[in-house]
């Protein structure tokens, strides 16, 4: 039992940071970015990368991680988002995001291949040693505080960011209103590449904890774009605090339902199946999501027009 | 007028939509400091030139020059930054964002950087400060953390106002600023300008249909009809133009 609830909560930490991003993503450009999933699989070969050959935790490589996760997201905005913003539709977006996606995915998969034969160890399929902490009288895994603590931090600082800097102001007001805003001096290329940054770098850090509970691969990002994809929708489309709470809500049911069906004896194989019946649930039912709850007030970024 | 003490020249602008012939060869000077007014009646291209001189529409032909440096080619955040700055007709705002964001959004020029928090270092309190004089100037230091979507109609043209002042402008490009606000207010917001232009030397192109408030400020005028220049000169001189009753009658 406590083994479910430790699970569940890394799971939708994990999430909260895919989410997040991916929002970033969607509020700024539009862009359902299928490619985000292979940001978090950048982050887990960087740290992996490093770990092997400077030593250390992988934990100590997340701020390059989150460096280089930025990066990639950084160029893919520059090269493809920007010059295709506000100039095409939602469809080709999201077909563009497809091809980046195999781009990168299939990049990932050379770069596993040519690290293999470098370093001499396993680059798919493999999983990374945690350390573990004694809490209330049980073992849990290390990777349970510290991706509670990265993931508070990182969402505290997202905050501030947004909220108490002169940047922050420029980012919101670039995206309610991009063409206003830079008819007001803010260079919208440069706040929306900022954006840009912060969601692949976010997707990165995510992916540096997925390998203490999974093994993965660089197929891994894909299969955690379904539950992101959830996450945001039941958060409510374009709002930041929304995908947080989407995050911990798909999580939890996720691995709780999961649980339950293998109790009755069908397979968690079906566990994808719950996730899609949220997405379409929530897009049916109540398309504007969590967020719509507090209609707009709070932690709610979203484009009108 | 000599061309030193020129802030802003527009020169033989045309700009059409389709078939329609919005501005035909227009040529509009400011002079550093001065409040030039135009006027003209409704669909004359009024709008459609300020739009042009600040960038978000591109003319199809003609030049824009500013403190003698071509900037027909600059987009909108490049010419604010220079000191172009424009009020819209219908007040554009950031509905989410409060009244103070509105306004510190606009004051970008100021070199400080960018990702320090606004309460901590000087520079950007000195900052939040400025901008609650502009507020209190007009009455809205009250209203300073409601959304911009919470404010009156007249509230949110001085907001707008607010915003073009705080960033310190060299050029205020004004689209009917005083459009649906009350006889008292639109004295007041009038001399507002007037004062600000006296003391901080903002130079101002003043498109406005309520002569009764706005002509006495005025130290030039240009008329506009159907997309041409039909008359400028002193406000005395344009008031007396025939060309000038028969466009606005004519109509
Ligand atoms: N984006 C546009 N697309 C097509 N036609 C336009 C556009 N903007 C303006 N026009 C047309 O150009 C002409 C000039 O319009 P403009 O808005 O500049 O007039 P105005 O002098 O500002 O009028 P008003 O006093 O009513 O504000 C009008 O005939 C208008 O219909
Ligand atoms: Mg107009």
């Amino acid at each position: 039992m406590l083994d479910l609830l430790v699970g569940a909560l890394v799971y939708s930490n994990l999430l909260a940071l895919m989410a997040v991003g991916l929002s970033l993503a969607l509020i700024t450009c539009r862009v359902s970015n299928f490619a985000h999933g292979d940001f978090a699989m950048v982050g887990v070969y960087v740290a992996y990368t490093l770990s092997v050959v400077a030593g250390l935790t992988p934990y100590a490589w997340i701020p390059a991680a989150f460096a280089f996760g930025g990066l990639v997201s950084l160029l893919a905005y520059l090269l493809v988002f920007e010059p295709l913003r506000e100039r095409t539709d939602l469809v080709t977006l999201m077909v563009v995001s497809m091809a980046l996606d195999m781009v990168l995915r299939y990049s990932l998969h050379v770069y596993a291949d040519l690290m293999q034969q470098w370093l001499r160890v396993y680059t798919r399929l493999f999983m990374f040693d945690d350390f573990l902490v004694e809490a209330a009288g049980s073992r849990l895994p290390g990777v349970l505080p510290a991706s509670t603590a990265v993931v508070a931090a990182l969402l505290a600082s997202l905050y501030v960011l947004l909220y108490k800097t002169r940047v922050g102001v420029a980012m919101r007001a670039a995206i309610e209103n991009p063409g206003l805003a830079e008819a007001l001096g803010v260079s919208v290329r440069r706040v929306f590449a900022l954006s840009w940054f912060l969601s692949g770098a976010l997707a990165a850090t995510a992916g540096v904890f997925l390998p203490f509970r999974i093994m993965v691969s660089p197929d891994t990002g894909w299969s955690m774009l379904l539950p992101t994809f959830a996450a945001v929708t039941v958060g409510g489309i374009g709002s930041l605090g929304g995908s947080v709470l989407g995050a911990y809500l798909i999580g939890f049911s996720e691995t709780v339902l999961a649980y339950q069906l293998a109790q009755v004896g069908i397979s968690t194989a079906y566990r994808p199946l719950l996730t899609f019946a949220a997405i379409i649930v929530t897009l049916l039912v109540y398309p504007r999501g969590l967020s719509g709850l507090w209609s707009g007030k709070g932690w709610s970024l979203r484009r009108r027009s | 007028m000599t061309s030193d003490d020129l802030l802003f020249l527009a020169k033989n602008v045309s700009k059409s939509f389709g078939g329609l012939v919005a501005l035909d060869k227009v040529t509009v000077a400011v002079p550093e400091g001065a409040l030039t007014l135009m006027i003209g009646p409704n669909g004359s291209g009024k709008t459609t030139f300020l739009q042009v001189a600040c960038g978000v529409l591109k003319p199809d032909s003609g030049a824009l020059l500013f403190a003698g440096r071509n900037v027909t080619g600059l987009p909108p955040y490049a010419r604010f930054r220079l000191g172009i700055v424009t009020t819209f007709q219908i007040p554009r705002l950031f509905p989410s964002l409060s009244v103070l964001e509105n306004v510190l959004l606009a004051a970008q020029k100021v070199r400080e950087s960018p990702l320090s928090l606004l309460s901590s270092r000087k520079g950007e309190r000195d900052l939040v400060e400025r901008a609650f004089e502009v507020l209190k100037l007009l009455s809205l230091d009250r209203v300073w953390d409601k959304p911009a979507r919470a404010l009156s109609g007249g509230q949110m043209k001085l907001l707008e106002l607010a915003r073009a002042l705080v960033s310190e402008p060299k050029l205020l490009l004004l689209d009917e600023p005083l459009a649906g606000v009350n006889p008292a207010l639109a004295g007041e917001i009038m001399q507002f300008l007037s004062k600000v232009r006296r003391e901080k030397g903002v130079a101002m192109l003043l498109v406005e249909h309520r002569l009764d408030i706005a002509l006495k400020h005025a130290d030039y005028v240009y008329v506009l009809h159907h997309g041409r220049v039909i008359s400028e000169g002193s406000p005395e001189a344009v008031v007396e133009d025939p060309l000038v009753a028969k466009a606005y009658l004519g109509e």
